[in-house]
């Protein structure tokens, strides 16, 4: 890295080496027999360099030649795209505890028997009334940027994530967890028995009747609700002109209740990161507080380009994913956390007289995202009437704004989930359906 | 390059065991309004070695040659973890063995045209676009990627077939009436750089819609006859019946695989379902799979009748059928899986006229915003779309969602077009994404099919 980096020094002003590799094992079995196993060990190195407000960029798997890395950082140079921004300086190590070396003991043969102990416990409850699908993966992330503002931040990672699932019969339709953390973790039978109990009273199939239904919306389902807000509260939509909460700083888009930040540092998580993709201090940062917003969140060139500090949000991150050294580095709200309310999901559950639970979604990405719009398949709905689920709803849509919803929050859930992007509750809004 | 992969994979060992290594060179310019963001092409490479022991299969994938012992090693760790811990009992159809080295056929190599060349004709798009009525920024982005692939097995195969894709892909964003709207254009394919020549009139075209859907309204909520246009079939029968076509899907799913029964009918007679993915020019096409098996048509329902399905050689074995060449994957980072090549719908009797004659006060809808589905039930979006009244597109609309049941929707298709067009943007989420993945049909009328506005 370091001879990459004096090399990219001497064509440019500035320069940017980013080192990453993992290592990683996937287990997935299907109606509780073993169906794949995977092992992968990449490695990628990508550089940026600038020179006056002009920035290039290269990427590969392995710099044989580092040079021909280095000239193809300078033909994209060449190119002329616009670099305002500067790489952050050396800055004080803020490390977290997200290695755990005992991932380096853990075996395949145990992480299997682990599957087979959770098939176990949900065949128990389920009485063949339903097929497990259980995947886990387990390895290590070693991340390095070095800059030649003097920065050297590196963050070792190792996870081992674990997600049962039940589907529902002829579909993919499933109700499912999942949880991670630094190293292995049995999962509880606790969470295992909830879930085979949530599936079975989802197992009629109904028709939603008439419209007025209140919305409990899952942490795997607020996705799609967090896809629109970040579109419009990422520093890259203001600069563009499209942020639909631009001039919005500081007034309410939302029920008091509701608070969202983003915070990268949670102990614990294996996601957790104390620098962001292009080496900036990782910190907590509102987005929503008591229905209040915020700010914006940015990485370097979107701070530059609106005059701000960035908030260290630069991640390398597609929509549809991506081999991340080939991404450049965006606003990405990777790591957010809503603010825990005070009712337990079957306190929501009993004071809801018509409602859906809704557990998942089809169509997240449909939709005119931009301006917060969502029209999304429900997948599954569970029905449910007069405090109690009484099965999944047939060919149900949900549709919206994000911002009239927001403002029509009227429970937060007192448990935060894992999902895709942070840790959510279960969220009611009344009467959306 | 065979001698080389030949002597890693005689260190390998295994009832089976193949070797591919992926070299792929990728150039990206994208415009974000009338700035040049990024312009320029890495060189990315990477192997992936499979290995079947004792009914263990297992995958192993590296960046680096240097790790061919540990990738040998963890992979056969991994097989037997499988077969006799985890009572895994795979077994694979493998093919006779093949030489073949392909060649791209090309209209302009898109890595003999110079890079100023590529982003002279994105930016001239991206002029077009900008210089639209109500466009207040767009993202016009060329992509181009070349996948050399070299595949061979301890059968005897050895394949090297490059694949080539180049894209002009332009995301525009209209504001007006306090609302924004948004449109995407596409040009590409397999077949080389002179196709993205001469395409202005696609990007006009859709510049001109996205302004005038800051004047529609959203569809109301409810059930609709709706004529689709051949993108939107193509999303369609991606979407609703392809991915029970995969067979690696339904595999492990005793309910669905039991419906799944070949020669059961599933859907009306008017339709018939194919896939191709050997179909020369589109952009998913290829003449050798990620398993070294070559690509082939294959119909997949006839007149409603469900007739085959693809397959990879593991789940060939499985259902005992035919091997179809369809494992497929996103590049050197992953393992194949089974994915649709290029799927359509056969053309039919009717003009589309007729079918909008036929949908009554319904629902013409055009241009997909993405599908997603789950068993039975299927989602797809659109970008636009017309009441229908008195047979002819009436008032704009938005917003459109649409959503089904396979089981239901294929037997409401009501009547098929005359005309066919496969779209120029592949798209797949499965798991990995798939750029390749292809999809077409002619129009198509089908009844009462629910649609959510906002």
């Amino acid at each position: 890295m370091e001879k990459l980096l004096s090399m990219a020094r001497g064509i440019a002003d500035s320069a940017e080496v980013y080192y990453r590799e993992t290592r990683e094992t996937e287990i997935f079995f299907e109606d509780s027999s073993p169906s794949s196993i995977n092992h992968s060990h990449r490695v990628g190195f990508a550089l940026r360099i600038k020179k006056g407000e002009r920035g290039g960029s290269s990427y590969c798997s392995e710099p044989k030649d580092p040079a021909e890395l280095v000239r193809k950082a300078a033909v994209s140079l060449d190119a002329g795209a616009k670099a305002f921004f500067a790489f952050p300086g050396a800055h004080p190590a803020d490390e977290l505890e997200t290695f755990d070396p005992e991932i380096e003991k853990l075996s395949d043969p145990q992480v299997i028997n682990e599957i087979q102990r959770i098939c176990a416990v949900l065949n128990g409850e389920l009485k063949g009334k339903g097929q497990c699908n259980v995947s886990a993966s387990y390895g290590e992330l070693f991340l390095r940027i070095i800059n030649t503002a003097g920065l050297d931040v590196s963050q070792k990672i190792s996870f081992y994530k674990v997600s049962p699932q039940i589907l529902f019969p002829n579909s993919q339709e499933s109700l499912r967890l999942k949880q991670s953390a630094t190293g292995f973790q049995s999962f509880p039978d606790s969470r295992l028995i909830d879930l085979a109990r949530a599936y079975i009273c989802g197992l009629p199939v109904l028709d939603a009747g008439p419209k007025g239904l209140d919305a409990i919306i899952s942490p795997d389902a607020f996705h799609v609700l967090l896809w629109r807000l970040e579109a419009a509260a990422s520093a890259a939509s203001l600069c563009e002109g499209v942020s639909r909460l631009k001039g919005k700083m500081g007034q309410k888009i939302a029920s008091d209740i509701f608070s969202l930040e983003d915070d990268a540092r949670i102990k614990g998580n294996p996601q957790s990161r104390w620098f962001d993709d292009e080496g900036v201090p990782a910190r907590s940062h509102p987005v929503i507080e008591n229905g209040v917003f915020r700010g914006f969140f940015s990485n370097l060139d979107s701070a530059s380009r609106l005059g701000l500090e960035p908030t260290g949000h630069g991640y390398r991150t597609a929509m549809w994913g991506g081999d991340p050294v080939s991404l450049k580095p965006v606003p990405t709200l990777a790591h957010c956390r809503v603010r825990p309310g005070s009712e337990s999901l079957d306190e929501i559950i009993a004071s809801t007289r018509r409602g859906v639970l809704i557990e998942g979604v089809l169509g997240a990405h449909s939709g005119n995202i931009p301006n917060g719009d969502f029209s999304v398949g429900l997948n599954p709905g569970l029905y449910i009437e007069k405090g109690k689920i009484r099965g999944r709803l047939r060919n149900t849509m949900f549709s919206g704004n994000i911002y009239p919803l927001f403002t029509r929050i009227s429970s937060v859930g007192c448990s935060l989930y894992e999902s895709e992007r942070g840790m959510f509750p279960y969220i009611k809004v009344g009467d959306v359906l | 390059m065979k001698r080389l992969l030949g002597n890693y994979l005689g260190r390998v060992g295994g009832d089976y065991s193949d070797m591919r290594f992926e070299r792929m060179e990728r150039t990206r310019i994208e415009y974000r309004g009338h700035e040049l963001l990024e312009a320029g092409s890495s060189v990315n490479q990477g192997f992936v070695l499979r290995i079947l022991e004792n009914g263990g299969f297992a995958s192993a994938c590296f960046t680096g040659v240097s790790d061919l012992d540990n990738a040998i090693k963890r992979a056969k760790e991994c097989a037997q973890s499988m077969g006799s811990g985890g009572k895994m009992n795979a077994g694979l159809l493998v093919p006779p063995p093949v030489e073949d080295e392909i060649e791209l056929c090309l209209k302009g190599d898109p890595r003999a045209v110079s890079l100023e060349e590529k982003k002279a004709t994105l930016s001239s798009y991206n002029r077009i676009v900008m210089a639209s009525k109500d466009m207040i920024t767009a993202s016009a982005v060329y992509e181009e990627v070349t996948r050399e692939r070299y595949f061979i097995n301890s059968a005897g195969t050895y394949v090297a077939e490059p694949l080539s894709t180049v894209s002009i892909s332009i995301r525009m964003i209209a504001a007006g009436n306090g609302v924004l709207q948004n449109g995407r254009a596409v040009v590409g394919g397999s077949n080389g750089f002179e196709r993205l020549l001469g395409r202005e009139d696609v990007f006009l075209r859709k510049a001109e819609i996205v302004s005038r859907l800051l004047d529609a309204r959203p569809v109301e909520a409810g059930t609709y006859n709706v004529v689709l246009n051949p993108e939107m079939t193509g999303v369609f029968i991606h979407e609703a019946f392809g991915h029970f076509s995969e067979a690696d899907l339904i595999e492990h799913n005793p309910s669905l695989r039991e419906k799944m029964t070949i020669d059961r009918r599933l859907g009306c007679e008017l339709l018939t379902v194919c896939d191709d993915p050997t179909m020369p020019a589109q952009i998913g096409h290829y003449s050798y799979d990620d398993e070294g098996v070559a690509g082939r048509r294959v119909v997949l329902m006839q007149k409603g009748i469900l007739r085959g399905r693809l397959h990879s050689m593991q789940t060939a074995r499985s259902y005992g059928e035919n091997l179809t060449g369809h494992a497929v994957a996103e590049d050197f980072r992953y393992a194949p899986i089974v994915r649709m090549g290029c799927i359509y719908v056969t053309p039919g009797d009717n003009e589309p006229s007729e079918l909008l004659d036929g949908a009554g006060e319904g629902l013409y809808v055009l241009d997909s915003k993405g599908g997603q589905t789950s068993g039975e039930n299927f989602t797809f979006g659109a970008q636009y779309g017309y009441l229908i009244r008195n047979g002819k597109p009436g008032e704009m609309v938005r917003d459109i969602n649409l959503m089904g049941n396979l089981f239901e929707t294929l037997f409401a298709v009501k009547g098929v077009g005359r005309d066919t067009a496969i779209s120029e943007m592949g798209g797949c989420g499965k798991a990995q994404m798939n750029i390749r993945s292809a999809m077409g049909g002619p129009h198509i009328l089908i009844k009462a099919v629910r649609a959510g506005g906002c």
